[in-house]
């Protein structure tokens, strides 16, 4: 290490080397493909979405680059490595060469991602401006993740100005229709005082000036102290668990669904002054609202899972693990904290609509629109749909939120990485799959008439595997028995009750009963929340 | 009740509570009758094992220096005198030890020894006298 | 439902006819792997009701690796582990619920307060004492409104200390609970093992490399070398059946003697000492053999005889590396 460079090079290499070396192996693989096969139009949705995980990769080199990787980038603290503020370089050298680095390795990576495979793939990608767009972003998201912030989460509403301004800047391109050079100009400017913003941050984070705006959130600890405790005691220790896992992790769900619930209002009241959507588009009603709590969880409501502190998500913490309370117990406690989570969602979301039913006056459109798509079923039908709505949607709600929380509570990287490849690989492979379907109009029917095979087939191997898990379940002692029992004769009870009542509701010859039954079957949770205790049993018992 | 351990000392510690409170008892900052701290608040204070101190007790009732009343706690024995009289010629005898193996290390003969004890002993009589 | 779960597995097998009232803790031929490494192997262990049992090894020995066998966190390998005849693993409520557990390690929860911790923990031990549990408290001297985070690492320790000592366990284990912290923190841990002790029927079970503690306080030692059990038993008679001898030779001697029963020797030429294992009777007959005479003899430290028998020089009673 003979130049401080050299190090700082050496350190990035170092430490993301295995992601370094399986991203030129994809990208050589890639590459090959897109040369390899024949240029028609009916390969090309294939090869870009073979091209699409080399695009997140390019997100993940940005990630290494501003050292995001090991820090918690949603706290206050600045996510430059400490242990590198006591290295004999000046902050000015510290700052620069991975931001050098870092904008030179991410413009080229575009270049070679377009270059080589998404134009010889018979896609137009543009070379330059997104080129300097990706480095002007690195740049800033640097210069943001390296200074200290007063509150956490500061950061990220503090991201939006400068990344902003970038994409407009870009946008501008087709509107003001710019010279292409005069826009990577300006792009590529915008570096300098993304610099200079960086050194002062990361000038500030070595002196230790970590600020602390106390007082603007003294408003909401006032709010968070109306939930902890003050001389009240839990009645038992599931309550006490319940708790717990809502001060973990419980605030997060609302608080993301709080800030999308202004802009979608919004939205929707701009919508219904601007003459270009019809009365009748879906774009004006208030019921667009209901996508931000059935979208949310399945976005951001994932972590019930984790059981350590957001750096070692791994390994549960002894704290947790010598609990006096069986794994069974623990989870049923994460699945009530997660169900007051989707409660407060839906309370907010019913408040919001409220809300903009009056300020638009729009009810008697809305009873309108109600009374046209109910208009063949009867009273008695009209209010089992209501209260089938009532009942299912916070469900909807609460469901992708504790699906999958035996990833994480497996405690284990490769469980990790193999549930990530598992559950990003089908949305991948559906995109050519479906432009195929789509453009080979002759085997509509007979995919059509597979479809209540393929669903029998899948609802019939979810209960194989679910039956194994539960069994699995009563032979570990992780549930007691009879107490199974009773779950297993509930969960029947509950599908052969949503399967009569569907059938009852909708017409016959759209649904028969077969794909009733498998729909049914393969929407209600089982598998995933059996295989919790057991992924939890497996972590806490080693 | 002032008790000092070492636990690095290689003397056991029961033994060294026994002949710290021999000492003290010997030394009389313990009267006769005075009562013993109960085993658990001595272990706490001295922060050992309350079954050493149980020990401590039991060896020090056996040689007669307390007596363990049933219900009431241990009290030192009013026994008196020629346990006491032994103890004391005993720690005098340890100085007396290293007094003489001194002296010869600096190779001055025993009755100078003798000679420099008593004319001691009448300088502190003298000074005790001036008071 | 919750209550129900909670008590689920409390009904699983209770080794009845092998449960021994005076054995809390019983690990019989346990060993265990982590990849290549072996961390115990064939361990057996028996804490009797009412003692002071500590652990001593160096770091790395496997001292916490037997203590998570305790606690149901490591599944035995081969072998078994009964706390209060119940399997740690297959009844996590029934143990967990009668044992105070402090470890080194700092997995308090830190955005908790104080008292949060405090009314949290309360509500999963039914034997919980409030009033033993404010007394602590002050006597800790802990802020109740302070953020954990916030708090020094010996009170972070004290913290600790108060949880696992409020429901007054019938067992409390501790992993190495002095390391890194001042004397007066040490010196409540010790109280409180103390403490715990006078009461009748409980146990305590504690990992320590300062041997001067546990000299102090230990009524049984059990010496762990590279995940073997080297000495197991009651501290009096370890200590009474070691014996530091300095023997003198007429003849220098080019070389350290070999007496049976004696551990590492030091000394050069005329006089050699070591600290010997075995009976005094025959450990004079055997240095008369050898042609020397005893000079001197003592009774040696713990950490002596650790340092003996493990066969390492290391200052045994300072902590850290």
């Amino acid at each position: 290490m003979h130049s401080p460079a050299i190090g700082v090079r050496w350190q990035l290499w170092r430490r993301h080397r295995w992601w370094f070396v399986a991203g030129v192996a994809y990208f050589a693989e890639v590459f090959t493909l897109c040369h390899a096969l024949p240029s028609g139009m009916a390969f090309v949705p294939f090869k870009f979405a073979m091209s699409l995980p080399l695009l997140a990769g390019l997100a993940l080199l940005m990630a290494a680059f501003a050292y995001a990787t090991d820090a918690d980038v949603a706290g206050k603290e600045s996510a430059f490595p400490a242990r590198m503020f006591t290295l004999p370089m000046t902050t000015r050298a510290l700052v620069g060469w991975p931001m050098l680095y870092g904008t030179v390795a991410i413009a080229l990576g575009w270049l070679a991602v377009a270059s080589l495979v998404l134009r010889p793939g018979g896609m137009n990608a543009p070379l330059w401006w997104p080129a300097v767009l990706a480095a002007g972003c690195l740049a800033w998201v640097q210069a943001l993740a390296w200074r200290p912030f007063g509150l956490p989460g500061l950061r990220m509403v503090a991201a939006v100005v400068p990344i902003g301004v970038l994409v407009a800047i870009s946008g501008l391109r087709w509107l003001a229709h710019l010279p292409e050079p005069v826009v990577a100009l300006v792009l590529v400017s915008s570096i300098l005082p993304a610099y200079v913003v960086a050194v002062a941050g990361v000038a500030r984070a070595r002196r230790g000036d970590q600020p602390d705006w106390q007082w603007l959130s003294a408003w909401a600890r006032a709010v968070a102290g109306w939930f902890s405790l003050r001389g009240r005691s839990f009645g038992s220790p599931s309550q006490a668990q319940v708790w717990f896992e809502w001060r973990r992790g419980g605030l997060g769900l609302p608080i993301a669904v709080g800030l999308m619930i202004p802009f979608v209002v919004a939205f929707v009241l701009v919508n219904r002054h601007n003459p270009r959507h019809a009365p009748g588009s879906p774009f004006r009603s208030p019921f667009l609202l209901l996508v931000v709590p059935l979208l949310a969880p399945a976005l951001l409501g994932g972590g019930w899972g984790n059981c350590g502190d957001p750096r070692s998500k791994l390994a549960i913490p002894a704290f947790l693990a010598t609990r006096p309370m069986t794994c069974a117990g623990l989870i049923w406690a994460k699945m009530k904290a997660a169900a007051i989570s989707a409660a407060i969602v839906w309370a907010m979301t019913l408040a919001a609509l409220m809300l903009i039913v009056l300020l638009t006056g729009s009810w008697a459109e809305l009873a309108g629109q109600w009374a046209a798509l109910t208009k063949d079923f009867s009273a008695l039908e009209k209010t089992a749909i209501v209260a089938l709505g009532v009942v299912l949607l916070p469900i909807a709600t609460w469901r992708p939120m504790i699906a999958n929380m035996y990833v994480g509570l497996a405690g284990r990287n490769w469980v990790n990485v193999v549930a990530v490849f598992v559950m990003v690989l089908p949305p991948v492979a559906i995109i050519p799959v479906g432009c195929w379907v789509v453009m080979h109009p002759e085997y509509h029917d007979v995919l059509l008439a597979a479809v209540p095979c393929v669903l029998a087939s899948a609802a019939g191997l979810k209960l194989l595997v679910g039956a194994w898990s539960l069994r699995a379940l009563g032979r570990r002692r992780l549930i007691d028995a009879r107490l199974l029992a009773r779950l297993v004769g509930a969960w029947v009870l509950i599908a052969l009750s949503l399967i009569a009542l569907l059938l009852w509701l909708l017409p016959r010859s759209l649904a028969p009963w077969d794909l009733l039954a498998s729909c049914v079957v393969l929407a209600l949770p089982l598998v995933r929340i059996a295989w919790a205790p057991l992924a939890l049993a497996w972590n806490r018992h080693r | 009740m002032q008790i000092h351990i070492t636990s690095n000392d290689g003397v056991p510690i029961y033994l060294q509570i026994v002949n710290q409170v021999k000492y003290l008892v010997a030394s009389g900052r313990l009267a006769p009758g005075e009562e013993l701290p109960p085993i658990r608040v001595l272990a706490e204070q001295l922060l050992v094992n309350p079954n050493t101190v149980a020990r401590a007790y039991r060896e020090l009732e056996t040689a007669g220096v307390v007596t363990k009343r049933r219900t009431a706690g241990t009290y030192v024995s009013r026994r008196g005198s020629p346990l006491d009289r032994r103890e004391r010629l005993r720690i005098l005898a340890g100085r007396v030890d290293a007094l003489l193996a001194e002296a010869r290390q600096m190779d001055v003969p025993i009755d100078q020894v003798l000679e420099l004890i008593r004319r001691r002993e009448e300088a502190m009589q003298r000074g005790a006298n001036e008071e | 439902m919750s209550d129900a779960m909670t008590n689920a597995a409390a009904h699983t097998m209770r080794d009845m006819g092998e449960a021994d009232c005076e054995t809390v803790v019983q690990l019989d031929g346990v060993t265990r792997r982590f990849g290549s490494t072996t961390a115990l192997e064939g361990v057996s262990l028996h804490v009797p009701r009412g003692t002071v049992f500590g652990l001593v090894g160096v770091n790395g020995a496997g001292k916490t690796t037997l203590l998570k066998h305790v606690l149901g966190l490591l599944k035995a390998q081969t072998g078994r582990v009964r706390v209060f005849g119940l399997d740690p693993v297959a009844d996590p409520v029934g143990v967990l619920s009668k044992i105070g557990y402090l470890s080194e390690e700092k997995d308090l929860p830190d955005w908790m307060r104080v008292d949060e911790l405090v009314h949290y923990s309360r509500a999963f031990y039914s034997s919980w004492d409030d009033r033993y549990a404010e007394e602590l408290r002050q006597a800790f001297e802990l802020d109740p409104a302070r953020k954990i985070k916030q708090l020094s690492r010996g009170q972070r320790a004290r913290t600790g200390l108060l949880v696992a000592l409020a429901h007054r366990p019938e067992i409390l284990v501790l992993d190495e609970p002095s390391t890194g912290l001042d004397p007066i923190v040490r010196r409540d841990i010790l109280a409180a093992i103390i403490r715990t002790i006078s009461e009748e029927g409980r146990t305590v079970l504690f990992s320590s490399h300062l041997l001067d503690e546990v000299d102090r306080v230990c009524d049984h030692v059990t010496m762990i070398d590279q995940g073997r059990i080297v000495l197991s038993g009651e501290l009096d008679r370890i200590k009474g059946s070691y014996h530091c001898l300095t023997v003198r030779f007429d003849t220098p001697q080019s070389g350290p003697p070999t007496i049976t029963g004696a551990l590492a020797w030091q000394g050069a030429r005329h006089e050699w000492t070591a600290v010997c294992n075995g009976r005094l009777g025959s450990l004079q007959a055997a240095v008369a053999q050898a042609g020397a005479r005893i000079v001197d003899q003592r009774a040696p430290s713990l950490d002596e005889i650790f340092v003996a028998q493990v066969g390492r020089e290391c200052p045994a009673s300072e902590e850290g590396e």
